[in-house]
This record gives structure tokens, sequence and C-alpha cells, in this order.
């Protein structure tokens, strides 16, 4: 009996791995184990952990009840509310914007890009209709303080972000002249996104302190006797904003900064030679040029501010009352009284709102 | 040198490995309890026993600590053994597991009794739930109402026993003294524990309770609105200065030390400040100080917060038996006496009212016995966390003039109604 050569087999996947050869696609692999890892106990498992006690009932001073699954309970206790009912006119102003919004995405929208249009409009159709829902005269929510934080999370966001960008823009175009000075100009830009936030919080608590406070004193010099900071609604929220975006627009800046660098000065020149002015060489050159540069800071700058907690807990611990109590605030709040299920359904509320924002932006950047 | 070296860190890692620890209870204080006064008495507990104790100190207020806790005690630490517990706590620290019940480490029922005999029956209670002993007392409190002796006498008043003679004195010696940085009155406004009792003083003096006798909650009432309405008038009047809702209970006293107040509400501990500062903190008030009973309104009755602080142990600690014989010992009465001597913190021990070297320290310990045995508890249930925030957050809300009293007082009512009925 001749001897049949064995066809040739390649080698399994198994096979190849314990043979000591991988190939490229298993090598990479391999390198990533353990990175997936370390990722995997510290960001997946305590998320689906998360949502996993969301779904229970878990009050530690109330072990008598122990932990119960209640399925969606805590998201009703959280976002619903009795005699809820909908309307035009609820929010009619913000709603109007909503709805103006629409009305220029058709407007400017190109032939091509149509059917994309079609999904932002059903989207922010969705959301215009999500606003009118509100509890009548007689309803209420089950949690207002849900509301409450969430409105406040709104403001920062929009604030903040919004503050950030107005001041960080300025500080990059200052930073990209060519002085002798440059270096001072980066350090100053550098040093606040480099802080600590608490120890910021902390300091501007002092600065906004309404007797000692530096804040005060200087309006006091020139004849104004400044608010009591931190003790009264508006000026704290004044307050905690103005600390948010000082501590925030550098961040701003560096990434502006760097997009600047990366504008060929070629440009500049060419326009220089055309006549055109500083605001024109501005407004059709920089900015264009800088709108993924602009992109990448908004979106970091949204995320962080969804989960702000650290500056207006060191300044005001939230308060005066719950003027300041962002989600992030209530979530710890909860936590520390103890009930456990409520405070993972508020933390996974935040999570989505991240989730969506994320996604929105995500895709802005892709039709970009 | 590197030998030496090598030796101890294989020795540590060798005790580490192996689970040994050296005998040493870690014991956590708040940094405005006099961790500087309890320090030393720890120091002689080491040089009669062996036994190695280090402080931990943090928060400067109930809270701060109360949230430090709940994070070591939820993740089941073992990082320190003791730790002081606000009189407060026991119920919610009980039912959620954090006290180790101490039943067991006494020899019999009857051991137990006798160690807590000496003790104010009004503390051992507090210690006490359902039948389980979950802390010893460290020492109790109560608020006073902190005056200044030398302007009550150059303006011929006598300590004020209503509000409203308060407001008067207040008044009077503000615009006598015509000192822009001099407050009238001063109170805990701030989102803290001790905001708790600012209003529930007033609640109280006012002839009502924050639950009826049938259990319903009773704090939208008559004596809710006639409290509410006096702080009102204190901001009204000026005799409080407006940032009152960021007052905490150690600004309230660091205020008072610098001669900016003429009457505070504060518990026991301030006395001792006053008299003789602290290190890095001078005194303005010594020997210009004195204490009273609450003022109450008119036809309602003096009354003020128990406070104070108990030992308690972490029942996830790894040194239990070295633990409770330092709790026995800072029960002790020499300890307490120390205490109550260096520190004015209020004895819980009843014959330490009558020791003399106590009484020439703190003359107002034998003066206000009947006040601070018959101080009234804060709600006392397992949810005080929830109780707590709600009150303390409404209460800032209306100090910091965002909410009227109405409304305080209809929110802190339908609040307390649902956590109740959980």
């Amino acid at each position: 009996m001749a001897l049949q050569p064995k066809p040739y087999k390649r080698p399994g996947f198994w096979a190849r791995l314990a043979s000591g050869n991988p190939s490229e696609a298993q090598l990479g692999y391999l390198l990533l184990v353990p990175a997936f890892t370390v990722l995997a106990l510290v960001m997946l498992y305590p998320i689906l952990n998360v949502v996993w006690k969301s779904l229970h009932y878990e009050k530690l001073n109330n072990p008598a009840r122990g932990t119960p699954f209640i399925g969606l309970e805590n998201f009703h206790d959280m976002a619903w509310g009795e005699g809820l009912r909908w309307s035009v006119t609820h929010l009619l102003v913000w709603r109007l914007l909503l709805l103006g919004g629409v009305a220029a995405l058709w407007a400017t929208v190109r032939r091509r890009a149509r059917g994309q249009a079609v999904g932002w409009t059903v989207l922010l159709l969705a959301v215009w209709a999500l606003l009118g829902i509100h509890p009548g005269a007689e309803g209420e929510w089950n949690d207002p303080r849900f509301w409450n934080a969430f409105g406040v999370s709104l403001l920062i966001i929009v604030v903040s972000v919004l503050g950030s960008f107005v001041v960080g823009l300025p500080l990059a175009l200052v930073a990209d002249i060519k002085t002798r000075w440059r270096w001072l100009v980066r350090v100053a830009l550098l040093l606040p996104w480099a802080m600590p936030p608490v120890l910021i919080g902390l300091m501007f608590a002092w600065l906004f302190q309404d007797q000692y406070g530096v804040v005060n004193d200087l309006l006091r010099r020139v004849g104004v006797e400044g608010p009591i900071w931190l003790a009264r609604v508006v000026p704290a929220i004044v307050a905690v904003n103005y600390t948010l975006i000082w501590k925030t627009s550098s961040f701003v800046g560096l990434v502006l900064l760097a997009g600047l660098q990366s504008i060929d000065r070629g440009l500049y020149e060419a326009a220089e030679v055309d006549g055109a002015s500083v605001a024109q060489r501005f407004w059709q050159i920089t900015l264009p040029l800088l709108r993924p540069a602009i992109a990448v800071a908004l979106i970091f700058r949204t995320l962080t501010a969804i989960q702000t907690f650290d500056v207006p807990f060191a300044m005001t611990r939230g308060g005066p009352g719950r003027a300041l109590e962002t989600l992030g605030i209530y979530v710890y709040n909860t936590t520390l009284t103890l009930d456990i299920g409520y405070a993972a359904a508020l933390s996974v509320a935040l999570f989505l709102l991240s989730l969506a924002i994320t996604v929105f932006y995500l895709r802005w950047i892709y039709t970009e | 040198m590197t030998r030496r070296f090598f030796v101890t860190l294989s020795m540590t890692l060798c005790c580490t490995l192996l689970g040994v620890s050296f005998a040493q209870v870690r014991v956590f204080i708040g940094s405005t309890l006099r961790p500087d006064v309890i320090g030393p008495i720890l120091e002689q507990f080491t040089a009669e026993t062996g036994i190695e104790t280090e402080i931990e100190e943090g928060g400067a207020t109930t809270e701060v600590r109360d949230q430090y806790l709940s994070t070591i005690l939820t993740s089941r630490s073992g990082d320190i053994d003791l730790y002081l517990m606000d009189v407060v706590n026991p119920p919610q620290y009980a039912a959620a597991g954090w006290a180790e019940p101490l039943g067991g480490y006494f020899e019999s029922d009857a051991a137990r009794d006798e160690f807590l005999e000496p003790f104010l029956d009004s503390v051992v209670a507090a210690n006490t739930v359902d039948g389980q002993l979950y802390g010893i007392p460290a020492w109790t409190d109560a608020q006073f109402l902190y005056y200044r002796s030398d302007l009550l006498e150059k303006y011929g008043f006598e300590p004020p026993t209503t509000w409203a003679e308060l407001k008067e004195q207040a008044l009077a010696i503000t615009e006598g003294e015509g000192d822009p940085n001099l407050q009238g009155f001063n109170y805990q406004g701030a989102a803290i524990e001790g905001t708790n009792c600012t209003f529930l003083e007033a609640l109280w003096t006012a002839g009502g309770d924050w639950r009826a006798e049938d259990g319903s909650v009773t704090v939208d009432s008559d004596a809710g609105r006639t409290a509410l309405a006096w702080y009102d008038d204190t901001l009204a009047s000026g005799i409080t200065k407006p940032g009152i809702a960021e007052e905490t209970t150690d600004l309230s006293r660091q205020a008072f030390q610098a001669g900016d107040v003429v009457f505070m509400l504060n518990w026991g501990y301030a006395w001792a400040l006053f008299q003789e500062g602290q290190e890095g903190e001078d005194t303005q008030v010594a020997g210009k100080v004195g204490v009273a009973p609450l003022p109450a309104f008119d036809g309602g009755e003096s009354a003020t917060c128990v406070g104070g602080f108990q030992w308690a142990m972490n029942p996830f600690g790894d040194s239990k038996e070295e633990a409770f014989q330092v709790m026995q010992y800072m029960a002790s009465y020499d300890a307490q006496k120390e205490l109550a001597i260096s520190a004015s913190h209020i004895p819980a021990r009843d014959a330490l009212y009558e020791d003399e070297a106590v009484l020439a320290a703190a003359p107002q310990f034998g003066q206000f016995f009947d006040v601070i045995t018959n101080a009234r508890p804060r709600p006392l249930t397992p949810f005080y966390g929830e109780v707590s925030e709600l009150i303390r957050t409404n209460m800032n809300a209306f100090f910091a003039r965002a909410q009227d009293a109405e409304t305080t007082l209809a929110q802190m009512q339908s609040g307390l109604e649902d956590i109740l009925e959980q």
C-alpha cells in the first residue's frame, strides 16, 4: 500500500495558537486580551452592575424589604408623574425654537442630503412632542427633584459649553500670536486646565465669599454692593457657571490652538496679498478650517458638562436649596441616603443622556 | 542599611501575606471633635495596655463624616476599627449593619447593665436599637444660647427668655455698638445637619413637634409657621446677617470667637474654645461668654436638640477585641472627665456633673444638668438620612430666600410623609 501524502490542512485557530506561531490577526487579538480584561473589569462590569441594580429595590437602611426585582419601577418613580397631560403650549418658546430649527434645516438642506434631513426632522419632532408632556394643574411629577436636576444639568451644559467656547477661542488666537511672551501665555492657558476641579471650586468659593471675598471687595471699590453670591439662587448659578467657564475655556483654548497651528500659513499670506482684511481672513480662513477642532472641543466639553459634579459641589454642595443640584450631585446625594437602587436608576438616566448626546455629535461629525 | 531595608520589607510582606496584623486600632474622629484632646488619652491607653492606636482625622461637619463613613462601611472596608457616631445615626447604622452589636463583648447581660449603669439613661437609650447596644456613649451634647456677657452687662440686660426679648436686646446692642461687623444673632443655616436643629428648636419652643402622638407629621402647622416667621424676622430686622444660608456650626463658632456675634446657637464644644482658643486660633471672648437655655416663644417652653457622639465599632474591622478595650477606656470616668475639662464635651456620666474639677472648668454643666438631660432627640428612624436631607435642604433654600415659609413647610410636610410611609 503506497503511502498517500496527507493533504495539507490549515491548522485550526486553537492549534495554530498553541503551536506558538500565531497569525498576525491572532496576535492582534492576543495582545488585546489584557486591555480588554482590564476594561471589562473596570468599565463593563460596573456599568452592567449599575443597570442590574437599577431594576431592583435596594435600600441599605431598609434590609427588611430585601432587594427584590422591581422591573422599571425606579424609572417610573423617577421620570413619570401623576395626572400627566400633553399640550401644545407647554414650554412654548423652547418648542417654537425647535420647530424653527427644523424649518432652518429644510431651508438650507442640499438635495443630496434630504434623506438624512428626514431622520433629523423625525428626531427633532419627537423631542418637540416629548416636551409637551407635563403634569396638569392637579397632577405632579413622581420626582420633581429629578426634573430639577435634569434642568440644572442642561442649563450648565448650555451656559458653560457656550461660555467656554466664547472665551476659549480668543484665548487660542492670542496664544497663537508669535511674541517673546508666547510661552507665558501658553502656561497661563494651561494652568486652569491642569488644576484639580475641587481645588478650583474651593478657591472660587472664597473669591465669591460675600464678606471677605475678592469679588465683592472689587465691587465695593467701584461703589457697588455685591450680592451674597453663594447663598442666593441666581448669583450662585452665575458664580458657579463663571467658575466652570474659567476652568474649562483653557481646555477649549488648547484644542483650538492645536487646530490653529495646523492651518497653512501660506493661506493667510495669499489672502493678505489679495487685500483681505483681518476680519475677512478670520471669517473666511480661520473659522472654516477650524471646524474639526471646534467639533472635537465641543464634544468633549459637552460630555464633561453633563457629568458636572465637582465644581458646584465644592462651591455650594448643590445649593442653595437645590438650585445647583446637577444630576451627578443628585446621584451622589441619593447614594448617601443609602437608596442604592434608585441611585443606580439615576445613574442609568445620566448614562443614557450622555449616550444620546454622544450619538448626536458623532452623527454630526460623520456627516460633515 | 540596604540589608535592613530588605529585612524590613520582607517582614512586612510576610505579615501582609499571612494576614498577620499588629494589634493596632484605627480610630476615625471628626476634625472639629477635638482629636487634639482625644489623642493624648489614647496614648495613655497605649502606655497602659500596649495596644497601638492611630487617629484618622476627617470631616468638619456631621454630614461630611457621614459621607465618609458611608463610603468606608458600604464597601465593607476594615481601614478603620472605631469611629465616633453622631447621636442621630444608631438606628440607621444598625439597620444597615454598619455598627457592630456590642452585647456579645460583655461577659453577660448583667455585666453589660452594670457597665451602662453610670451613664445618662437618655444616652444609653439613644444607643439601643431593638434591645441591642450599638454604641458606647462618648459624650452627650445640647445646643445652648451663647451670649456675650460683657455686652449684656454693659446694656443692663439679663439673658433673654423669649425670642422677642432676644431680638430687642440684639438690636439695642448692635445699634449701640455701631460696629458693622457685629452680628446680633447667629445660627446654622447651611445645608448641614445642625440646620435641622435650627428648625426643630424653633418648632419645639413654639409648642409644636415634627410628629403628633398618633404618628402623623405636623410640620405644616401653626407652630411651624411661628418658627419660620421668627427666622424671617431675624433676617428682615437685620439681627442676622443675610448670608446665614452659608453658616455651618464651626463657622458660627469662629465668628463668635472672633468677637463678632452677640447671641449664637451652638453646641457644648464651643465653650472650651472660647475660653482657651486652640493652636493657631486666638479667642477674643475669653471670660466674656455666658450660656443660657434657648429662649422660647410667648407661652412656649425652652427646648433644645440632643447631640453628642458614641464610640461605635466597624463590623468589618479586624481588631475587634482590642477596639472594644479602647471603647471601654474612652468611656471610663477619667477619660470622660478629661474630655469634659479640656474639650468641654458634655459628660455622658451622671457623676461628672458633680465633679469639682469639671465644674471649675465648665460651671454651666452643673447649672444646666436639666437642660442637658431633657434635650429632645431628632427624628429616630432608620431613614434619618433622608429626613435630614429633606429638612436641611428646604431650610437652606428658605434661608437663601429661594422659597417662602409656606412652600418650605408644605414641602417638608409632604416629603416627611413620603419618607415615613415606606
